[in-house]
């Protein structure tokens, strides 16, 4: 009788021994040992979680896969963690067992053994699968993130940063409404529509309308995602009306990084357009356009005068001579 | 006793060392067939890198190009999502391979992840593993190697040879793009990947209202460089454009066109090919090449240093059958200059003109018409503390005309010289009261010709505007537009009493019978705008002009009343819709402009 019970103690420190050692080789450094209670928590679509053995208990969490390999199940946080030799590995709507390992891209569904660390169960679908309600996935990932195996130590990394070019503190992406103010040149004529091309439109000139606000300003508002990253420009409508610089140069588009607000506002000013006539005016010497001591195109409204008419110096090509451009415009072309 | 409790612990502690012996000695399960089909021996791990925790900064990887194929690839356009399935296999411009089952990116995000039996195949080293990031903008190579057990490791800079091992990785580096809910724009079966700048895509599928329709090669640039969407042809009614073919700095595409109104063109094609660099581009075009008058276009700048500026336009007109000899050619040439000074800059325009330079017998103009310009323009600058602004300029030019010699009061010339002198004032916005403002600028500009006259040319604008909340606005504008050409004794000689026939009526038209070269424009403009929401802004413009000379018909001249009503909405988060027609208020039988602006653009 007492060898008996020796016999059966014995077996008993042997499995609680050997548990052990598994959740060791497998749990992350420094992980705590296996909590008494038996936690079942409901799963990501609130049926029962799987089954738990005597002394087992479980833990659930959805994500998706990237790969199941060597006996491994990562996900796309980039942990791998351990398949049970005996987990089933079954279709998330069915519960019918699948012949095939999950393939990348998959939505799984895994049922973890805290006592092990490893992956007992593994319900595969090709859809999303969206965590009940009432059920934390992120709290559940929490708890099993210290099951991932790596063979390296974890160390930290400093420079990690948020996408280029946005600079600021962590965004959400919240809708941020953005108001563009921008002071255009005298020189603007009343009848044009300003606009902002911008790279996030891929540089439609046409991106923004812009309304007028009075002789010299317009105003614009959109909305950005916060931590959006964008470059702009202001123009009339098509690239030979862009902006430019100050100095008359292209200038590199302007930038703007959208942080995390209810409103933002941006003041600008244009001083030039790339088509301003800055003094006399770049000349169209074409044909009928030649410049004359009586510079008819300086004087609105001037009628063309009657052919033969001195002194009008009014220059015609032959007949036949220089066909007109398809829209009847000479002179830089206007964007599209 | 002692001795049975002894076995028994001894039998127990046995059984537990065979215990966890098993545990570490199991081999890989193997659950389903293939469980640990990889497609090439794992390789062994490397000795573990010295640096435990470099800090590096950040730089591009040292590749330029992604050749990409598989047995699927699809593109999400309005996402610039790339998802490829089956056999992937990624092809670095470094002589990197990566091979993989799945494939994804978001160019906007500028990396890529591959995905499932991953094997990478860099100079001197090979690694298997469950999944490869990059993040081509800083270099950074994340990757899921898999021996005996899985790893994190980390590259620098495309360094594949050198992991660093165990080093903490982006939560969100190996997830893949979620493109639920959204349309694949095309499939194909290969692609080039030029990082940041473009796509190409080989053998496409387009997907068109369910329909898939065969694409061949097409051409995607999503470079933010400015550059690349310069433009060389001119504004048609409707253009849809088929990029066939380009790489990281260029690309070709062909255009079906389609002119109607007064230009009467009718359907045709265009071509147009660009270059584009950081501080250059140049762009060229034929438009039409299905036509009897076709336009040759060229279109380039260059920006050398900070401080100067090269651009030029050049243009041949030519009337051509297909591609045979020209039946005759005309070449018109503008170069710029732009030079950035000291609070200023200067400009100098060489414009060139030839009539025929293709079997015109005799030719038109032996001697081209030319000009060259001399702009000099201060920058602004603010009166004290006056909310008044100035700025000034002057130039001078001189025009060569060889088509025929000008004359003026029986003296023949060749070159006219001008010189000008130039300001503008302008205030900032006054406020007169709540939300209500005032703006206001006056510019006046002396032009000296070389022949005995001078113009003078004035402009003053006032505006008030008010603010209503922060969505609508009314302004009211007033400009008025002087322009004199005195010439003093010779003002008969040069401005005659003329009395020319208003063709729309057919009756003279009077009002240029006391025109002696001083013109006056005046415009009043009302404008409402409103913007509702940010994706919606209608604007509502009505201008009255009162001019002298007034318009003649429909030859000179505006109409003397315009409305235009343009409105801009976002139909969905991809695509918004501008639409707007002038109306002339039935000048002589003109009610609505002939074109109307519909343009559908991101």
């Amino acid at each position: 009788m007492r060898l008996l019970a020796s016999l059966l103690v014995s077996v008993i420190l042997a499995t609680l021994y050997a548990s052990a050692s598994r959740a060791q080789s497998n749990a992350a450094p420094g992980s705590s040992p296996a909590p008494v209670l038996r936690v079942i928590p409901l799963g990501p679509n609130g049926r029962p979680a799987v089954t738990p053995g005597p002394n087992q208990v479980v833990v659930r969490y959805a994500g998706q896969l990237l790969d199941v390999e060597r006996g491994y199940v990562f996900f796309t946080t980039g942990d791998g963690f351990k398949l049970d030799p005996n987990a089933k590995i079954v279709d998330y709507t069915t519960k019918e067992t699948v012949s095939q390992l999950p393939t990348s891209r998959m939505y799984a569904d895994a049922s973890f053994d805290k006592t092990t660390g490893r992956i007992v169960e593994l319900a595969v679908s090709k859809r999303v699968i969206k965590p009940a309600q009432d059920y934390d996935n992120r709290q559940a990932y929490e708890q099993v993130q210290k099951f991932a195996v790596s063979q390296s130590t974890l160390t930290p990394n400093t420079d990690q940063r948020l996408p280029s070019g946005y600079q600021g503190p962590p965004t959400t992406g919240k809708a941020v409404a953005v108001t563009f103010v921008v002071q255009v040149p005298p020189s603007t004529p009343l009848t044009d529509s300003v606009y902002i091309t911008t790279d996030v439109a891929n540089w439609d000139p046409r991106a923004i309308l812009m309304t007028r606000i009075d002789a010299l300003h317009y105003r614009a508002t959109t909305s950005f995602a916060s931590g959006t990253y964008f470059r702009y420009k202001y123009d009339r409508g098509n690239f030979r009306t862009i902006e430019i610089g100050r100095d008359g140069l292209d200038d590199p588009p302007r930038t703007f990084s959208v942080r995390e607000s209810d409103a933002l506002r941006r003041d600008d000013i244009v001083y030039h357009w790339k088509d301003e006539s800055l003094g006399q005016g770049i000349q169209n010497i074409g044909p009928g356009s030649i410049p004359t001591p009586y510079n008819p195109s300086g004087i609105l409204n001037l009628p063309t005068p009657p052919a033969g008419i001195a002194p009008y110096p009014v220059k015609t090509l032959p007949p036949g001579i220089g066909p007109a451009p398809p829209n009847g415009v000479r002179g830089p072309a206007a964007s599209r | 006793m002692t001795f049975k409790l002894l076995s028994g612990a001894l039998f127990a502690l046995a059984l537990s060392f065979l215990s966890a012996f098993a545990v570490v000695a199991q081999p890989a399960p193997a659950l389903a067939p293939g469980a640990a089909a990889t497609s090439s021996p794992p390789a062994a791990a490397p000795e573990a890198t010295p640096t435990v925790n470099p800090y590096v900064m950040p730089t591009a990887a040292p590749f330029s190009r992604v050749n990409l194929d598989a047995d699927s690839i699809d593109f999400y356009w309005n996402r610039y999502v790339i998802e490829a399935n089956g056999h992937v296999r990624v092809q670095m411009s470094d002589g990197t391979l990566v091979t993989g089952d799945t494939f994804s990116t978001d160019l906007r995000l500028n990396r890529f992840l591959v995905a499932g039996h991953v094997h990478i195949a860099a100079k001197d080293v090979q690694y298997d593993g469950a999944a490869f990031a990059e993040n081509m903008d800083d270099g950074r190579g994340y990757f899921l190697p898999v021996f005996d057990e899985p790893d994190r490791w980390t590259f620098l800079s495309g360094n594949y040879a050198v992991p660093y091992l165990g080093r903490e990785i982006p939560y969100d580096a190996f997830m893949f793009p979620d493109t639920n809910g959204t349309a694949v724009f095309l499939n194909a079966t290969a692609a080039v990947i030029w990082p940041r700048d473009a796509l190409l895509f080989k053998g496409t599928e387009v997907h068109v209202l369910g329909f898939k329709a065969p694409g061949g090669q097409i051409y995607f640039n999503f470079s933010n460089n400015i550059n690349f969407r310069q433009n060389s042809l001119v504004g048609a009614a409707a253009d849809v454009g088929y990029p066939f073919a380009g790489g990281r700095w260029w690309y070709s595409t062909l255009h079906l066109r389609y002119d109607g109104g007064p230009n009467n063109i009718g359907t045709y094609g265009a071509f147009e090919q660009h270059f584009a660099w950081d501080n250059a581009y140049a762009v060229a075009s034929v438009n039409p090449f299905t036509q009897f008058s076709k336009q040759y276009n060229l279109l380039a700048s260059t920006k050398i240093g900070p401080k100067f500026q090269l651009d030029t336009f050049q243009q041949i007109n030519l009337s051509q059958y297909g591609w045979t000899t020209p039946a005759n050619a005309a070449w018109f040439g503008s170069f710029t200059a732009t030079t950035a000074l000291h609070n200023s800059f200067t400009k100098v325009v060489y414009n060139t003109y030839a009539a025929s330079i293709a079997n015109s017998v005799p030719p038109v103009d032996p001697d081209h018409p030319s000009s060259v310009e001399l702009d000099w323009i201060g920058f602004d600058h603010r009166i004290g503390l006056f909310p008044l602004t100035f700025r000034l300029r002057s130039g001078g030019a001189v025009y060569n005309d060889t088509y025929g010699l000008g004359s003026f009061a029986g003296t023949p010339y060749t070159n006219l010289w001008s010189t000008w002198l130039g300001g503008t004032l302008y205030t900032t916005s006054i406020k007169l009261f709540k939300d209500t403002y005032l703006v206001g600028s006056f510019d006046m500009q002396r032009t000296f010709y070389s022949l005995p006259h001078y113009l003078n040319t004035t402009t003053t604008t006032g505006s008030i505007s008010r603010l209503i909340g922060t969505k609508a606005a009314f302004s009211v504008t007033y400009q008025n537009v002087n322009a004199g050409d005195y010439a003093g004794s010779q003002k008969l000689a040069i401005y005659p009493p003329s009395t020319p026939v208003n063709p729309a009526t057919g009756l003279p038209d009077t009002g240029y019978a006391a025109f002696r070269g001083l013109a006056t424009s005046r415009t009043m403009s009302y404008l409402l705008s409103y913007t509702p929401r940010p994706a919606m802004a209608l604007s509502l413009n009505y201008q009255h002009y009162t001019d002298f000379p007034p318009p003649i018909g429909v030859i000179s001249g505006r109409p003397p009343n315009y409305f235009n009503a343009d409105l801009k909405v976002r139909l969905t988060p991809q695509l918004s819709v501008e639409v707007g027609r002038p109306y002339y208020f039935n000048w002589y039988g003109a009610k609505w402009a002939p074109y109307m602006l519909i343009q559908f653009g991101p």
